[in-house]
């Protein structure tokens, strides 16, 4: 077995599977992504620079791969109702919970399904910071934004989901096509 | 109830991979073998059409002297004017500068045209603008230039390239830029381009607000101008959805260029994430993310192949000496083309002028000649229309 990979997947499987899931929503499809993550990085990993943080790095390289396949995925569902009309809604998803969500109690159900109502970059933020608990630098580095922007994404994230938990119909645009 | 929020999120279930270690290895192992297996396949196709294509070549250039013997220098160069002006009335893809073929080449000479790769506009060729259109199959903008015409209004021009530009033909979506109205203002101190939008962009996804400030941006930069006035129905300022309020700085940080193949087959450049302070103050870093890619934008090809290795760049003033090692080759014209604009074009953004290239297999590729300095382009992917 190759030792980078070794390597990686014991400092970081966990976490990188756990970011893919609350991504992607679903299981199967983190199982294919996590491979993909190592693909990606066993490919490019000579040319990794040890100046930068290894795990952002790596968080980086999920996040970017998620976002890949969420477009395609989105695209492949609504590509002929929003053909880049902007402002349109995009159909609503009604993809039944994951059994490690309906073990939990109702209101972090709820608050799962809500998170899936957020905008990607909400929703980015929100699963870095409060599910991978990573610190705001962390993040900023991952999502190659400044942390001002972090931080105001966050404040907005939060708030979109408190008052998508008070009144679930209130969808709002979903930040990906 | 903010703290509620994060408590709650904290509380989603810790999620595990239930495969073994050894299990994801073989499944990432037997998917590299699969890609690899691909990329080889993807290739040899190529041989047999490469192989009659150049025996084709081989024919034409046999016979071509035969054909002309009899007529004078006068009458080739007639000829050749003659085709130019029926060619130009054709729309192509290959984008070469007819004038420049003119000056340089041998009147009787065909203009190298290129199965894929859509050349960049030449200064020679006036002043460009570039609009930027949506791939569909891979959300990714691609920036095209077309002839600026300097006296029509800039609004003219976009509606006369929206009209005739066939973006269905390259499998692309609309322009972000059809549903604003322009106006290009060079009287003021600092050059503007006002963008005016019928509507507010409050509701703008992530993506669309990327494309269209991205969109904005390439147009700004194409256009020479120094600030954006952004603004909704008349009003100042527009908001790009959960970016807010957009910027009305021209962003000048430096991109690498890339090339990205569409679903079409066709090869363009595309602008990778903007360099930001120390990592774009030198143009090594650029060069270095175009040889061996991002790994942050995977659908994004090296612009500088693997079998070519850049020896040595030196800056001297506004022309840059670029000499690939000894063992580099290109595997074709087309693919030293697609390299040599793409660094260009790079090179554009650090002040180089001119640039020599040295080693690169060639004495010439497309219209450039390379026992000289050649002049940097405009701007990348020229679509010629009527």
């Amino acid at each position: 077995m190759d030792k980078t990979f070794e390597r990686l997947y014991d400092h970081y499987h966990t976490n990188l599977f756990q970011f893919l899931f609350y991504m992607v929503k679903n299981r199967a499809i983190a199982e294919e992504l996590v491979q993909e993550v190592y693909i990606n990085v066993l490919r490019s990993y000579h040319n990794y620079e040890e100046r930068s943080n290894e795990k952002t790095w790596l968080f980086a390289i999920a996040r970017n791969i998620a976002i890949d396949y969420l477009r395609t995925h989105n695209r492949r569902t609504s590509r002929w109702l929003s053909k880049f009309d902007f402002n349109k809604q995009q159909p609503k998803d009604d993809a039944p919970l994951p059994e490690e969500i309906l073990l939990q109690k109702e209101e972090v159900q709820t608050i799962y399904k809500c998170l899936r109502e957020c905008t990607l970059d909400q929703q980015q933020v929100l699963i870095l910071r409060y599910i991978q608990e990573l610190s705001i630098n962390e993040t900023a580095e991952i999502l190659n934004w400044s942390v001002s922007k972090v931080k105001t994404t966050q404040h907005r994230a939060i708030k979109a989901l408190r008052e998508l938990v008070d009144d679930p119909s209130n969808h709002q645009l979903k930040g990906v096509l | 109830m903010n703290d509620r929020t994060k408590s709650l999120l904290s509380q989603l279930p810790v999620v595990k991979d239930e495969r073994s270690k050894q299990t994801i290895y073989e499944n990432i192992e037997k998917k590299r073998n699969e890609q690899m297996l691909k990329s080889t396949k993807k290739k040899t196709p190529w041989i047999i059409p490469g192989i009659a294509a150049v025996m084709v070549l081989l024919l034409a250039v046999l016979i071509t002297p035969g054909l002309f013997t009899q007529n004078n220098d006068a009458s080739n160069i007639a000829i050749t004017q003659s085709d130019s002006n029926e060619t130009s009335s054709t729309p192509s893809i290959n984008g070469i500068d007819s004038k420049a073929e003119q000056a340089t080449l041998a009147p009787a000479e065909e203009p190298t045209t290129f199965n894929n790769y859509i050349p960049a506009f030449q200064q020679s060729d006036g002043k460009s603008v570039v609009i930027s259109y949506p791939d569909p199959v891979s959300t990714l903008l691609v920036p095209l230039s077309f002839s600026l015409d300097e006296s029509k209004s800039i609004q003219e021009n976009i509606d006369f390239i929206l009209t005739n530009f066939p973006a269905s033909d390259y499998e692309f979506e609309r322009t972000p830029l059809s549903k604003a109205t322009f106006e290009f203002i060079t009287t003021s101190e600092n050059p503007t381009l006002v963008v005016s939008f019928p509507e507010p962009g409050d509701g703008l996804s992530s993506i669309e607000s990327i494309m269209l400030n991205d969109s904005v941006q390439q147009l700004a930069k194409s256009l020479g101008a120094a600030q954006i006035n952004w603004q909704t129905n008349g009003e100042e300022g527009y908001t790009l959805g959960n970016f807010g309020e957009a910027d009305p700085v021209v962003n000048k940080e430096p991109t690498p260029f890339y090339l990205y193949e569409s679903s079409t087959g066709r090869h363009y450049l595309v602008n990778g994430p903007a360099l930001q302070g120390k990592e774009g103050a030198e143009m090594d870093v650029a060069l270095s993310l175009m040889k061996n890619g991002d790994p942050n934008t995977p659908s994004l090809i090296p612009s500088i192949p693997a079998s070519v290795s850049i020896y040595s760049f030196d800056g001297n003033g506004s022309e840059a000496t670029i000499a690939f090692t000894e063992e580099s080759t290109f595997a074709s014209e087309e693919e030293a083309m697609q390299t040599i604009e793409a660094i260009m074009l790079v090179a554009s953004q650090y002040d180089y002028a001119t640039i020599r290239f040295e080693n690169t297999g060639f004495d010439k590729i497309g219209s450039y000649s390379l026992d000289k300095p050649l002049t940097i382009p405009s701007s990348p992917n020229s679509i010629p229309l009527n």
